[in-house]
């Protein structure tokens, strides 16, 4: 694997003077992004030496800007402006390396021609192999029988892998490998922004991307609360769970996501990379990690592929605060409920509706006797008059 | 043959309004002595009895019994086209399919007439006794109106207590409830504005409000109205015609226990 990214890299990068994003490297060889990032970085530390003026990265720094009223903030930048960069945020959720170019212009060559990343096809392996999430149909599945428990995710990922790698041949640029040597940076924090209830980012450097980390941390989420509970989307990211499944309204709204994956990079950065300052920020005031408490989250696509905090809408229907009886159950939306403790709930709230009544009662039961009282039947004049 | 002639249309105006409310059809009976009516609302609560003596009309004149089915409602319309101090005649003929009803203006030379088909109607005709009853008032027909109207508010039942020469009207309902005393009273000036109560028993007695209202829709036709009730029995609210009298017989509420 690293044989053939470095034999792209440096072919793509110094024969072709085009730069090279980690989604590029992820597509051509048919792994995951987040690897890509791995590769793309380690090749950068090897080769940023000896081509000094050939070489460049940039890389994509997330977190909050210093400010009270700052929101979620995607900043590129080169290597030059790193430390300014970090001085801007007060707090940095991930740092990992975008892309590599063979220009020190981040602006001017940020992305690879939209063209070459568009000949790649999406069919549902290459997605699995590249860490996108799949449609509608496996979540569905997933979240019906989802465990909840992060673990479970562990075992599924080795497993994609596997299968992706024989993909791998598709690489047909290969040219002569660079010098090997591994390094691995923050890369894949970003992903693990993402997955909030994750314990730390740092602790799997080699996480995936941005799609895994949300399975694990959502589930943790809810069962703190101990309160209903609706697991979206969780399983999205395993491969295994991409069977075929009821489709519905996720389902569009899953592909809707992954073409914000898609278009989320290219399209953005091609937006913003306009400027020719070697600073490119992209304010994102819809999308919340989960380490961002304060920040605002909106956009419902976030909070079903991605460990958000706030409460998704079906949550808010009914809060149950006492733990004991759990219930699982799918709601229309396709959700996995898991309900606490309602019929306790539901039970108490009729008896102090009851009680509510009864006060009022008194009164009415007052006047009614009264009325009942008084209450007479209107006798007919037959009753009294005979025919003649 | 029958022609009647009233010095006012006002008066059979006054009468077909008064009762067109509690009943619809019915059968005028013409006699030589006079005009009667009798029915009863569907309801069978409430019974009308009207007469209209010869002496009411200018000219009277009825050479057999004539029964005339009249739908009030239709009647009344046509007796409206008259003016109120119009000479009102009405024709019929032994056996009559129509009713002729002639206005003559009295300042003008204008005559309207208007046809009236009648209808068979079927009537149980009740025989009604003569009755002692126990308590009898007697007062102005406003007031008595009045009364029912404020009361009929609270509630659906009017209760009509009559003790040693006081009467009282009650009614209790879901906002409240509320009562008038009156108390006999005599106006020398006005004698038709005096308060009479006769009692020979208390009597404590509830109707339906419903039906009241009904009946004080003939308060235009006297001044006053008397009311003779009696433990169990219907009460009776008559109002006096110039000669006759428009009555109403109207059975009570009863509590429920009983």
């Amino acid at each position: 694997m690293e044989l053939e990214s470095e034999k792209f890299l440096s072919n793509w990068l110094f024969v072709n003077k085009q730069s090279a994003s980690y989604r590029l490297l992820s597509r051509q060889l048919a792994t995951s992004v987040h690897d890509a990032k791995n590769l793309l970085y380690s090749f950068y530390e090897k080769n940023k030496a000896s081509y000094t003026d050939q070489l460049f990265a940039s890389y994509m720094v997330s977190g909050k800007l210093a400010g009270p009223s700052s929101t979620l903030t995607i900043k590129l930048y080169d290597d030059a402006n790193l430390e300014s960069i970090k001085a801007e945020f007060e707090r940095i959720d991930s740092v990992h390396i975008y892309s590599l170019a063979p220009i020190a212009d981040i602006t001017a060559n940020l992305l690879p021609d939209p063209a070459v990343m568009n000949a790649f096809e999406y069919t549902d392996e290459h997605m699995k192999a590249w860490g996108l999430i799949k449609g509608p149909e496996k979540k569905l599945n997933a979240s019906r029988r989802a465990p909840r428990v992060p673990p479970a995710r562990v075992p599924n990922r080795p497993a994609v892998k596997a299968s992706t790698a024989p993909e791998s041949t598709k690489v047909e640029k290969v040219e002569k490998a660079e010098k090997p040597s591994m390094f691995t940076l923050a890369p894949s924090r970003y992903v693990s922004r993402k997955v909030q209830v994750a314990p730390s980012p740092v602790a799997r450097p080699s996480a995936r991307a941005q799609t895994e980390p949300t399975r694990a941390a959502y589930t943790s989420r809810k069962t703190e609360k101990s309160e209903r509970v609706v697991i979206a989307d969780v399983e999205e990211v395993e491969p295994e769970d991409l069977a075929p499944a009821a489709p519905s309204k996720r389902d569009e709204q899953l592909k809707e996501l992954e073409g914000m994956f898609n278009d989320d990079d290219d399209c953005g950065w091609d937006e913003s990379s306009s400027q020719k300052g070697s600073l490119v920020v992209i304010e994102d005031t819809q999308e919340t990690r989960g380490e961002l408490v304060s920040e605002p989250v909106g956009a419902e696509i976030d909070t079903s592929l991605i460990e958000v905090e706030e409460p998704e809408p079906a949550e808010e229907i009914e809060p149950v605060e006492e733990p004991p009886a759990v219930e699982n159950f799918m709601d229309e939306d396709g959700y996995l409920v898991t309900r606490v403790n309602t019929s306790a709930k539901k039970e108490k709230e009729p008896s102090s509706y009851a009680s509510r009544k009864s006060s009022t009662s008194p009164t009415k039961q007052k006047a009614s006797d009264s009325s009942k009282k008084r209450k007479t039947t209107q006798s007919s004049l037959m009753n009294f008059f005979g025919k003649k | 043959m029958l022609e009647g002639k009233f010095d006012e249309a006002s008066l059979l105006k006054k009468i077909i309004d008064a009762i067109k409310d509690c009943v619809q059809l019915c059968n005028f009976n013409c006699t030589e002595k006079g005009i009667t009516l009798q029915a009863v609302d569907d309801s069978r609560v409430l019974l009308v009895s009207l007469l209209i003596g010869e002496e009411a009309f200018t000219d009277y004149r009825c050479d057999r019994n004539i029964t005339l089915g009249v739908d009030l409602s239709s009647f009344s319309k046509m007796i409206k086209c008259g003016n109120n101090e119009d000479f009102l005649t009405l024709i019929a003929e032994d056996s009559p399919d129509t009713v002729l009803v002639v206005f003559e203006d009295k300042n003008r030379e204008r005559i309207s007439e208007y046809s009236l088909k009648l209808m068979d109607i079927d009537n149980e005709f009740l025989k009604i006794d003569d009755m002692d009853y126990d308590s009898v008032i007697t007062m102005p027909a406003g007031e008595f109106a009045k009364i029912v109207r404020d009361l009929k508010n609270l509630s659906e039942s009017l209760g009509i207590l009559v003790t040693k020469d006081t009467v009282k009207f009650l009614s209790e309902g879901d906002i409240g409830s509320g009562s008038v005393v009156v108390k006999p009273f005599t106006d020398l000036e006005k004698p038709e504005n005096s308060v009479k109560v006769s009692l020979k028993k208390p009597v404590n007695l509830t109707f339906g409000l419903k039906y009241l209202s009904d009946i004080i829709k003939a308060t235009n036709l006297a001044e006053s109205v008397t009311i003779k009730i009696a433990d169990k029995v219907p009460a009776l609210f008559e109002y006096k015609l110039p000669s006759g009298y428009l009555r109403f017989y109207l059975a009570p509420k009863f509590d429920e226990e009983e």
